[in-house]
Formats: C-alpha cells, sequence, structure tokens
C-alpha cells in the first residue's frame, strides 16, 4: 500500500503533521498504536510556561531565546517560531477548535486540582486567569456532580481561596447521572458527557445551575460537555443566567479527547488515512533511506512512502523505552540522546526535574533521526520523542508537539 | 539477567501492561449507555486479577453484558487485549449450558437450514405479532426485531446447480467461504461475488465442507461446539490452500473470528489458515496492487456511499482495503461514518434484555446516516445491515455488491485478457 507520507503515531504532533501534509495535497496515513495522551490533556497548549530556573514566563516569545542549546525550538529557530504559532492557530481554527490565548503574554490555566500554571493556548469555555495570584472573580460557585470522584473539589476550593476569592460549593444530583454511581468504576468523565448530549437532561441542568446560581458572580463545573465539540457547552452556557466555565478533571479528560477528535476529523475530512489500532513492529531500510513499515494489523502489507514521521511519543506512549542497561527507542533502535548510566537517568527526589524526561531520540537539524551514527534522510521525528526538553518543568509540551510538527511538514513539502 | 526478568513479566492477553488509564471506558459502547455494566477495565484487566485468585469473583451476570466489540482493544495504547480476557472469562467460568433462545439464536447453520427448507413459512410466521409476542416473552427475543428473511434457496445450492460448471474454465481459482447469512439469507452477494470475482479471471469454489464460523456459538457459551465447528473449518482452509487456492470471504466478522478468535478464544491452531484467508476487498486490492489484475467501472454509475467501519473489521485493521476498492469506482463519492459501534453485535442486540442498550448504542450513528442521507450505507457485516436497516432509512450492502453494480464486466475481461 503506497502513501506519500506516513506518520508513525496519532496524538498532537502526527496529527498536526498530517493535517499540514494532508491539506498540501499528499496522500498521507497515520498508523497509531492506540489512543493518545492527549486523553490525559487539560484542553490547554503551551508554548513556554517556565524557564530553565523554574520561574513563570511572562512572554514566550522572549523567552525561548535563552533555552538552552539542546531545545527543539532552537534548532526549529526562535526567529520561526511566530510565524509557526500563527500557522498553528489556523491550523486548530480550520479543525473547528475555537481558543482563546494570546502568544505575547501568557495566561494561567486551572490543573484538575486546581493550581494555576501558565500556558499559551486554553480551550474557550475552560476557566483562565490573567494572574497567578488572583482570579478575575469574587465570588465562585463551584459545582460538582454528585458521586463523580474525578473532580477534586476540596483541593480546587482551597485553591480558590487562597487567591482571594469566596467560593461556595454544590453538588448536583441528576438522577440520569447519579445513577452512574452503581457501577462506581464507571462514573468518568467521558459517559457523563455522553449523557448531557441528551438536551432534555441539559435543560435539567440549566434548572439546577439557575436556582444554585443566586449569588455567585461566576459558575465553575467540571470539564464533562462535548467529546466532539463545543456545541453543548455552547448550548448550556446560553441557557445559564450566569457565566458559566469549565475545570478540567482528572482523565480520561473531555477537553482533551475534544482536541484529538476534532484534528482527527479534520485529518480524515482532508483524505487521510487514519489507521487505528496499528502497531507499527518494523520498518525496511535500504541505505539511508526507510522505504517501508509494517503495523500489527497488517503484518505481509509493506506500508510504504517516500517519508515516513516517527511521532511515538515518550516513555509513557512507549515511543522511548528503558531495561535495566539502557535507555533505547524500540521500534527502529535509532540513537538516542541518552545517558549510559543507568544512576544518572533518575533523581531520588521525585518532584526534581528528572533527567530521563529530556531523553529523546537524536535528530538532525531538520529533524532527520540517526542510526548508528548515520541519519536516516527520509524519517522525521517529532513531538515528545525529541531530546533536549523536559515538559513537565517548562510547560513547553505542546508547543514542541506543534512546531516540530509543521516544520518537518514544511521541510517535506519544500 | 536483566532483559530476562523483564521478559518474564508477559502476562496472558497482556493483562500486566494495563495502566489503568481507562482510556479504554471512553470507546466502550455499553459503558457509555448502561449504567450496570462495571466497564472494559473492571470487566477485564482489573476483574481477571481477582479472578486469578478466586474465581467467585467471576460475575456472569455483568461480563454477559461485554459485546465483544473489541474497540477497548483497538484504543488500548498499552494493547492488553481486554475484549479477549473478558470473553475468555466467560468461556473459563461459565459452569451451565445456554437457554433455549441462545441456543437457537447461535445455531445458525441448524435453525438456517430448517427454515430455508420452508422459507415463505418461517419468514411469514416470524413476522406475525402473535410469534413475535411469543417469542418476546418466551424465548426472549425482542418482539421489535424483524429477522433477516430466509432465503426460499440456498447459495450452495445455488451454486450447484448454476454456476458450479462454468466454474471450471478458468484458468486461476479461489475457494469461497460464503459463511450462514450468504447461504440461508442472502445469497445475492455470494452471487456478486462470483460475477466479481469471474470478470477478473478467477473461478470461484466452494470449500470441501464449511460449518458456521462459530461467532455466536462463542458469545452464547456454546464454546466446545465452536471449536469443534472452527476445527471443520480450518482443515478445509488448508486443503483449498494445497490445491494453491486462497480462501476469500465477504464477511467481516466470520473473517475475524477465523483469524484471530479461533487462537485467543477458543485455542485451536489457525496459524497456517491466517495466511490463506481474506476478505475479498483485501484479496482483489492487493491483486491490483501487484498489477495482476484490472477494474474497469460503469461511466454511468454515480453514487454517494456512507462507510460503517463493523467492529470485528475495525480491530482486524482491514476498512482500509474495503474503502481502497470504493475509492477506485470513479463516480463513488465516499463518506467515512464515525467508526462507533451499531450496537447489534450479532445476536445480543436480538436478546430482549439487550434491545435498549442496543439501540442506544446506535443512536449516533443512526444520526449521523441520517444527516447524511447516502444512496447506500456500506459495511462488511451483516449484521450491522441489519440493524442498520432495521433502525435508519438506508438500505445497506456489502462492498462486493457495490463492486458487482459498478463493474462494466465486459470492459473488466477486456482488461484482464478474458475476451478479446
Amino acid at each position: 500500500m503506497k502513501f506519500d507520507n506516513i506518520i508513525i503515531g496519532g496524538g498532537l504532533s502526527g496529527l498536526t503533521c498530517g493535517i499540514a501534509l494532508a491539506k498540501a495535497g499528499k496522500q498521507v496515513a497515520i498508523v497509531a498504536a492506540g489512543q493518545s495522551t492527549l486523553h490525559f490533556s487539560s484542553g490547554s497548549l503551551g508554548l513556554l510556561g517556565f524557564d530553565n530556573e523554574g520561574h513563570a514566563v511572562t512572554n514566550p516569545l522572549e523567552a525561548v531565546a535563552s533555552l538552552p542549546a539542546g531545545h527543539p525550538y532552537k534548532k526549529i529557530g526562535v526567529d520561526a517560531i511566530p510565524s509557526l504559532a500563527d500557522q498553528a492557530i489556523t491550523l486548530l481554527k480550520e479543525a473547528g477548535i475555537a481558543l482563546q490565548g494570546d502568544i505575547s503574554k501568557n495566561h494561567f490555566r486551572l490543573t484538575p486540582i486546581g493550581q494555576l500554571k501558565p500556558t499559551w493556548l486554553t480551550l474557550e469555555g475552560m476557566a483562565v486567569s490573567d494572574s497567578c495570584d488572583i482570579l478575575p472573580y469574587a465570588n465562585i460557585l463551584l459545582v460538582n456532580i454528585e458521586g463523580y470522584m474525578d473532580f477534586p473539589v476540596h483541593f480546587i476550593k482551597e485553591s480558590i481561596k487562597s487567591k482571594g476569592a469566596i467560593v461556595k460549593e454544590a453538588t448536583l444530583n441528576i438522577a440520569a447521572l447519579s445513577e452512574r454511581r452503581s457501577s462506581p468504576s464507571e462514573m468518568r468523565s467521558s459517559n457523563l458527557a455522553k449523557i448531557l448530549q441528551n438536551e432534555g437532561l441539559l435543560n435539567e441542568l440549566v434548572t439546577c445551575l439557575n436556582e444554585l446560581a443566586r449569588e455567585a458572580d461566576v459558575i465553575w463545573m467540571p470539564a464533562i460537555l462535548g467529546l466532539t465539540d463545543a456545541s453543548v457547552f455552547a448550548t448550556l452556557k446560553e441557557k445559564v443566567n450566569k457565566p458559566l466555565y469549565m475545570v478540567a478533571t482528572m482523565p480520561p479528560s473531555v477537553p482533551g479527547i475534544r482536541i484529538q477528535n476534532m484534528l482527527k476529523a479534520r485529518f480524515v475530512s482532508l483524505g487521510g488515512t487514519f489507521l487505528l489500532g496499528h502497531k507499527v513492529t518494523e520498518g525496511q531500510f535500504k541505505g539511508n533511506q526507510l522505504i517501508s513499515v509494517n503495523s500489527s494489523a497488517l503484518p505481509e502489507e509493506p506500508l510504504e512512502a517516500s517519508e515516513f514521521i516517527l511521532a511515538t511519543g515518550s516513555f509513557q506512549s512507549n515511543g522511548l523505552a528503558s531495561n535495566y542497561e539502557k535507555v533505547y527507542e524500540p521500534l527502529f533502535d535509532l540513537d538516542v540522546d541518552a545517558s549510559a548510566q543507568r544512576t544518572d537517568w533518575v533523581k531520588e527526589d521525585v518532584y526534581e526535574a528528572q533527567p530521563y524526561m529530556e531523553y529523546g531520540v537524536s535528530t538532525t537539524e531538520k529533524f532527520q533521526v540517526l542510526k548508528q551514527g548515520s541519519p536516516i534522510s527520509n524519517l522525521y521525528a517529532v513531538g515528545s520523542i525529541l531530546s533536549g526538553h523536559n515538559f513537565v518543568k517548562l510547560a513547553d509540551g505542546e508547543g514542541v508537539d506543534i512546531f516540530s510538527a509543521l516544520t518537518v511538514a514544511q521541510n517535506i513539502l519544500k | 539477567m536483566s532483559d530476562n526478568l523483564q521478559l518474564l513479566s508477559i502476562s496472558d492477553h497482556d493483562l500486566e501492561q494495563c495502566l489503568k488509564c481507562s482510556i479504554c471506558t471512553v470507546y466502550c459502547p455499553v459503558s457509555g449507555v448502561s449504567t450496570s455494566y462495571p466497564g472494559p477495565k473492571h470487566a477485564g484487566p482489573d476483574g481477571e486479577r481477582y479472578r486469578m485468585k478466586d474465581p467467585s469473583f467471576f460475575d456472569e451476570k455483568a461480563l454477559k453484558m461485554c459485546l465483544n466489540c473489541k474497540r477497548c482493544e483497538v484504543a488500548c495504547p498499552q494493547g492488553v487485549k481486554i475484549g479477549d480476557i473478558i470473553q475468555s472469562a466467560r468461556i473459563k467460568y461459565t459452569k451451565h449450558g445456554p437457554s433455549l433462545r441462545d441456543f437457537t439464536l447461535a445455531n445458525t447453520d441448524l435453525v438456517g437450514g430448517m427454515a430455508t427448507l420452508a422459507a415463505p413459512i418461517a419468514n411469514f410466521a416470524v413476522s406475525l405479532s402473535p410469534v413475535k409476542a411469543v417469542m418476546h416473552s418466551v424465548l426472549g427475543i425482542d418482539k421489535h426485531r424483524t429477522f433477516p428473511a430466509y432465503a426460499s434457496q440456498k447459495f450452495e445450492t445455488w451454486y450447484k446447480r448454476y454456476a458450479a460448471s462454468s466454474q471450471k474454465k478458468f484458468a486461476k481459482q479461489v475457494s469461497y467461504f460464503h459463511g450462514c447469512y450468504v447461504n440461508y439469507n442472502f445469497p445475492q452477494l455470494g452471487k456478486d461475488l462470483v460475477k466479481v470475482m469471474n470478470a477478473v479471471g478467477y473461478g470461484v469454489q466452494l470449500l470441501d465442507k464449511e460449518k458456521c464460523c462459530g461467532v455466536a456459538l462463542i458469545a452464547n457459551g456454546m464454546s466446545k461446539q465452536a471449536a469443534r465447528q472452527g476445527e471443520l473449518n480450518l482443515k478445509s482452509i488448508g486443503a483449498a490452500a494445497k490445491k494453491g487456492m486462497e480462501v476469500i470471504t465477504s464477511s467481516s466478522t466470520c473473517t475475524f473470528t477465523m483469524r484471530d478468535e479461533y487462537g485467543h478464544l477458543l485455542n485451536l491452531d489457525n496459524k497456517a489458515a491466517q495466511d490463506h484467508l481474506f476478505l475479498a476487498t483485501r484479496f482483489l486490492y492487493q491483486l491490483i496492487e501487484k498489477g495482476e489484475i484490472k477494474l474497469a467501472f460503469r461511466k454511468d454509475y454515480k453514487k454517494k456511499l456512507a462507510y460503517h467501519t463493523a467492529c470485528h473489521m475495525e480491530r482486524m485493521g482491514w476498512g482500509v482495503y474495503s474503502t481502497g476498492m470504493l475509492k477506485m469506482i470513479p463516480g463513488v463519492e465516499l463518506i467515512m461514518l464515525d467508526s462507533v459501534c451499531c450496537g447489534i453485535a450479532g445476536t445480543y442486540g436480538f436478546k430482549k434484555e439487550n434491545y435498549e442498550v442496543s439501540q442506544k448504542i446506535g443512536a449516533p450513528l443512526f444520526q449521523q446516516i441520517e444527516s447524511i442521507h447516502p444512496d447506500n450505507v456500506v459495511t462488511d457485516c451483516e449484521t450491522c445491515k441489519w440493524q442498520i436497516e432495521m433502525s435508519t432509512s438506508a438500505k445497506v450492502l456489502n462492498p462486493v455488491s457495490i463492486l458487482a453494480e459498478a463493474l462494466d464486466v465486459e470492459e473488466t475481461r477486456k482488461m484482464n485478457g478474458l475476451i478479446d
């Protein structure tokens, strides 16, 4: 089976790259072993939240210049980032994803335990603040659904209080939602979102919220609306008398799933082929080129392409792996930037920046990967499999995903 | 030493790979609509840990709610065979035999064989309200369901009378596993397959013997009978392969059962058969890719088609072949429906206790189909066809039937050197 480009991995970086290539007229296949880590995303995209010393960054565009040389942004080129950011926003908008945020000034998103973290873009409808010290509201009604455990109200409440706002807590008892509790392991955001697609129930929710929110300036509720688009939340927001915002929940996370679904739908509508549940098992190399790959589902069907993009993620997504002896890239055994000494991989204090987080595949200036010291000229790496940055420490994960994907797409299209 | 220790952590159906991330729940059709199903993670890898310690943790009622759609396995980032864990537990721990209802629904060969003998009477009878009422209350087959009509002539009978002799003249031959649906309910699909294969220079042979693949037997707790039928099918497939014939099919579920479930769930050795068993669309696609055959399509053929990826097709990862074939037809506008379960899951949706869940599962798909309003919905699974036809205004066809109606037979035969 022949394509122009094959992307291995169907998360944020793979989909971004796939959309850019498909839009330019390429026949593109995305081959994904399973669903991606977007399912754990709180619905925000970070460009650079913290500098290398751990201080919150106000203007990410200015701060990227001071990043160390090995950071992927340095390879992309600091000067290219404003234009890549514009392209990213256009791409997301064309996929129907509405976002808030300004590249010259980070805003603060709420984590599922109520912490404020600097970020670049956040889905419309999610609660945010311009400052990490105060919230834009004096009087907040924090609502949860009875029996829903993935929304730790107590932590969020404490956080709101610490920012000087008044917070009132309320629990909604809507039979159709609460009866989920008869199977406690399935009282999950995605299931609640599926139930709330029912308009009758949504109206019940409206009545409850209007009743409860008389004294509040604003209502915050868990992000359990809209797996495939923003329309359900928009309907609810319109019918509720007070401003309404969502706060990210523990995974599976509806805002992240929505980003995944909308990007995938966009990719498919551009003619892209999305092969889910296909784990790439091996590749056939000829000289310094990758000729074809095989997937677990199509073992006898070589999937051929002119260019391949490796977007398999980091350790969590099995893009990288380790054993007692080494850190390695499990698919093609590509060269990695990682310490050979196992004792170097981790710091004992779990809250310290962990060295392994910066490990990844070695790449050329154009993000071509290397195997036994030589570049594979038509195999590029994008996203969190790249070495040289710690997304937990810098809050730059999505920026690296998107900008590296767009840069590689440009290189291929040149 | 270090490598070996890590390798030793391999577990049945990759149970130990579960990170407890719950992504499977997001894609479980049952979990989305039913309040009593414990969900794929809990019914699968979590529950299995308990069952391994003490079989009394086996909750038959809960695990029976699993459709075996395998969408959890497709979604799982860690490759845990969640559906297999659940179905294996059902096979291992269910001690009693099936009910009369389950026996009837599962024995497609036996019931189909009897019904085709008296097709008009059988079709008439199962369509009557009093009969439906009895089936509903006594047997537990939901009264809302319309049974797929039985054909008055079995595909095998038609084949022997009208097709068998003309197949011999072809230099190249394939064997066809037609399955129960083509044989008893919808012989036209088999006829369409013969038409397409003949046009590209392949004669179609029946297997020495074929029995129902057994998918409904596995789902209804009759895995021993399924294994016996499986052994017979594997023997026939092996015999065809020995004669140099690949075996083609027109049902995604039969194919999936024989290629994957025989090994995973019934412990049959199906390794050799796997290489010789193809959905017809896959077989044709690969021949075209290798440049061995060509297809010509009618210039006046125009249709808007919406493709539904059946669950087992999604799990096999072969949807790309069927859609690839459809995309080759110049007059076809192809729309990909969201890949979600239609809710029928073989015999599951026919059972009274599952009817409501079944329709709720399918609702988003039905809505999408009505909004697109295609000329046909296309899918590789016969039970999806029943469900979609019972629940929407769409007429559903197998991709092979679309190929057959779009094909310019004369031109195709010319291009494949069969006539000058």
